[in-house]
């Protein structure tokens, strides 16, 4: 398979003016508090771009080396082709989509699924899918974007030292994950307008509505082992439930005269709705609603600071009460020169009094080489948000070689 | 002979002041701009020490009525390539967005960050964008004397924002040559302290003459010794630049 997918890349660059560039990243991290290794990989990330005057092809590939992964492994990243029609761009492979304003927490962020084996890192996956962006003005100040996803991929759950404490009920042995049947009725569908207006000092609004499905499975019943024998043992059906996302968000640029010039208020609101509105079914995910608003200002030869407060309310299976979450975050980045960057990100949830804290700075040696010093802390009780996880602190090293 | 010394000096002295601030910043204004621009520039950021870093970006500008906009997209080096910033200024207000490919979504970005430093360099946001000239009438101009140097005269002004008006520097001294009006030397000033000097260390005619342009920049941080020094190359003058250029659509492309 390695040397039928180096033949086609190696082929291609051949019969093709295409333009390569990528990166070679390395990395190492340790966990203070115990000392046990917490990263040592290295990858190197190929992309291939070919552009003519109305269309773009465009891959990615990633070979990489991570022994506390496995071992050596390649993946396909985005690959996609797209035309530019007048008023059109309409693109078909696997591709990345960001939807939502908010930095940090992004509730309308959902189209793609997420890579959370090690949630401080998380990586957005390519998902194919069919994309399409109408712009109605030249200027584009409107926006019309269409999503369909023929086939749900799921995220990837914690793995490792992040992965939750296996908790099966009794007499259940085993677990079996299933996907849903691809088919037509089952892809993932999402529907976007923004706009831009002259208010104050600049307005973005838009309002999406996606049908798609929980990110991660949940429990939908429990199925023996054996059907031949129906006392068990038993195993844990997982599956992954529908939703339908509906969402708005914006990002206002204002003034405060005397007081704060440049500022930006950005925020999202969404609300998902599923099978079990009223919580009574136990094997059906309950709806969800999500609020943020951040504010970002850059202080004068200062830091840009962003702050974001997020509330969350969760309907819960009756008879129990329905829960509300906040978490606080606080990001800051300063480019103390043209070589040295200093960024840092604090999130707190209100609800459990758990966070974490994380801190980076990183230094260009030379154009295209850059290395990073990264530090995470995390913190709180047993069973909180990020309490599971504080003895996963570390700290990282990396270096990294664009071309 | 001393009282006549003193009198003839006098009197050349106000002959060459004949012409006030205002007037010569008004000539230096009355040069024609061109209404677009679309170009390449080479930054070369070269520290205290001598170590370089290099950033190569596309510009597209247009100028229409009270409306200007300016794309910028770099291209070098591959760590930020493909990042794109867009500036609309009309009626007094500025819009900033920026794409980052990385994160694929385009951000409205605060305007204070337009007094940060432009990528690194020792231009901010607000001096990338002022690159065709200050705003006169938000100014105060005071000449403070001539200056003969290497056979051309100079007339060098002080200029200061007028209340109410926002400025990154509390003032601007600007070396204007007496033939050309095309300023070869800024410094500015932030809380009375010199800050940063610019030179325009090469002037080019364009459109037959129609615009002179500077074309080898270099601006000098003097607090910290740190230098960058901007290239303007294949400038295309008043090209039609469509209104698809200055959009999301396009900064993503």
């Amino acid at each position: 398979m390695k040397k039928i997918l180096f033949t086609f890349v190696f082929l291609g660059l051949a019969l093709a003016q295409v333009n390569l560039s990528g990166k070679l990243h390395t990395t190492f991290g340790v966990r203070p508090a115990s000392g046990a290794i917490s990263g040592d990989s290295a990858a190197l990330d190929l992309n291939l771009d070919y552009s003519l005057s109305d269309a773009e092809l465009h891959a990615a590939l990633r070979f990489g080396y991570d022994p506390l992964r496995g071992g050596a492994y390649y993946s396909l990243g985005e690959a996609y082709a797209r035309v530019y029609l007048p008023q059109l761009d309409l693109s078909l492979g696997r591709e990345v989509v960001s939807w939502g304003k908010v930095d940090l927490l992004s509730p309308l962020d959902v189209v793609n699924p997420r890579d959370l084996s090690s949630p401080l890192n998380p990586e957005k996956q390519a998902a194919a899918m069919l994309h399409a962006v109408f712009y109605p003005l030249a200027d584009g100040d409107y926006q019309i974007e269409l999503v369909w996803l023929p086939v749900f991929q799921p995220s990837t759950p914690p793995a490792g030292d992040w992965a939750p404490q296996p908790n099966l009920p009794p007499g259940v042995t085993q677990v079996r994950r299933e996907l849903p049947k691809s088919n037509l009725q089952n892809g993932v569908f999402g529907l976007r307008a923004s706009a831009s207006a002259d208010v104050l000092d600049g307005l973005d609004l838009a309002a999406e509505v996606v049908r798609g499905y929980f990110p991660f499975p949940s429990p939908e019943g429990v199925e023996p082992v054996d059907p031949a024998q129906p006392a068990g043992p038993f195993r844990l059906l997982l599956g992954y439930d529908r939703y339908t996302l509906f969402g708005g968000d914006f990002a206002l640029a204002f003034s405060i005269p005397g007081v704060a010039e440049g500022l930006v208020l950005r925020g999202e609101a969404a609300y998902a709705l599923t099978a079990d509105a009223g919580g009574g079914d136990h094997y059906e995910q309950n709806p969800y609603a999500s609020g943020v608003l951040g504010l970002e200002y850059t202080w004068a030869d200062g830091p840009t600071t962003i702050l974001v407060y997020d509330l969350k309310w969760q309907k819960a299976d009756s008879p129990a009460p329905d829960t509300l979450s906040q978490r606080l975050g606080l990001l800051a980045r300063y480019d103390y020169n043209e070589r040295l960057g200093l960024q840092g990100a604090w999130l707190h949830n209100l609800s459990d009094g758990s966070g974490v804290v994380r801190s980076s700075a990183s230094y260009t040696f030379a154009d295209g080489v850059k290395g990073q010093l990264a530090g995470a802390f995390l913190y709180g009780a047993d069973g909180t948000q990020f309490g599971v996880w504080r003895n996963n602190s570390s700290l990282q090293v990396s270096l990294d070689y664009s071309f | 002979m001393r009282k006549l010394l003193t009198v003839v000096l006098l009197v050349s002295a106000s002959l060459a002041l004949a012409i006030s601030g205002e007037e010569v910043m008004q000539k230096v204004d009355a040069h024609p701009s061109p209404t677009s621009l679309q170009g390449t520039m080479v930054m070369r950021l070269v520290s205290k020490q001598g170590k370089e870093l290099t950033r190569e970006i596309q510009v597209w500008s247009r100028k229409t009525g009270g409306e200007e906009k300016m794309l910028i997209k770099f291209v070098a080096p591959a760590d930020v390539k493909g990042t794109a910033f867009l500036t609309i200024k009309k009626d007094g207000k500025e819009e900033m967005k920026l794409y980052l490919p990385a994160l694929k979504r385009v951000r409205r970005i605060a305007s204070s960050q337009k007094k940060g430093s432009f990528m690194g360099s020792d231009f901010s946001y607000d001096d990338i964008s002022n690159l065709s000239g200050m705003k006169i009438e938000d100014y105060s101009h005071k000449l403070l004397r001539t200056e003969k140097k290497d056979g051309q005269e100079f007339y060098v002004v002080e200029s200061t924002p007028k209340p109410g008006v926002e400025s990154s520097y509390s003032k601007q001294i600007v070396w204007v040559p007496a033939d050309t009006f095309v300023p070869t030397r800024i410094e500015f000033y932030k809380n009375g302290k010199l800050y940063k000097v610019l030179t325009n260390a090469e002037v080019k005619s364009f459109a037959e003459g129609k615009y002179l342009i500077p074309t080898l920049l270099q601006m000098e941080n003097v607090q910290t010794g740190h230098k960058t020094v901007l290239e303007q190359k294949d400038l295309k003058i008043d090209v039609a630049i469509p209104d698809s250029v200055f959009s999301e659509r396009f900064m993503k492309r």
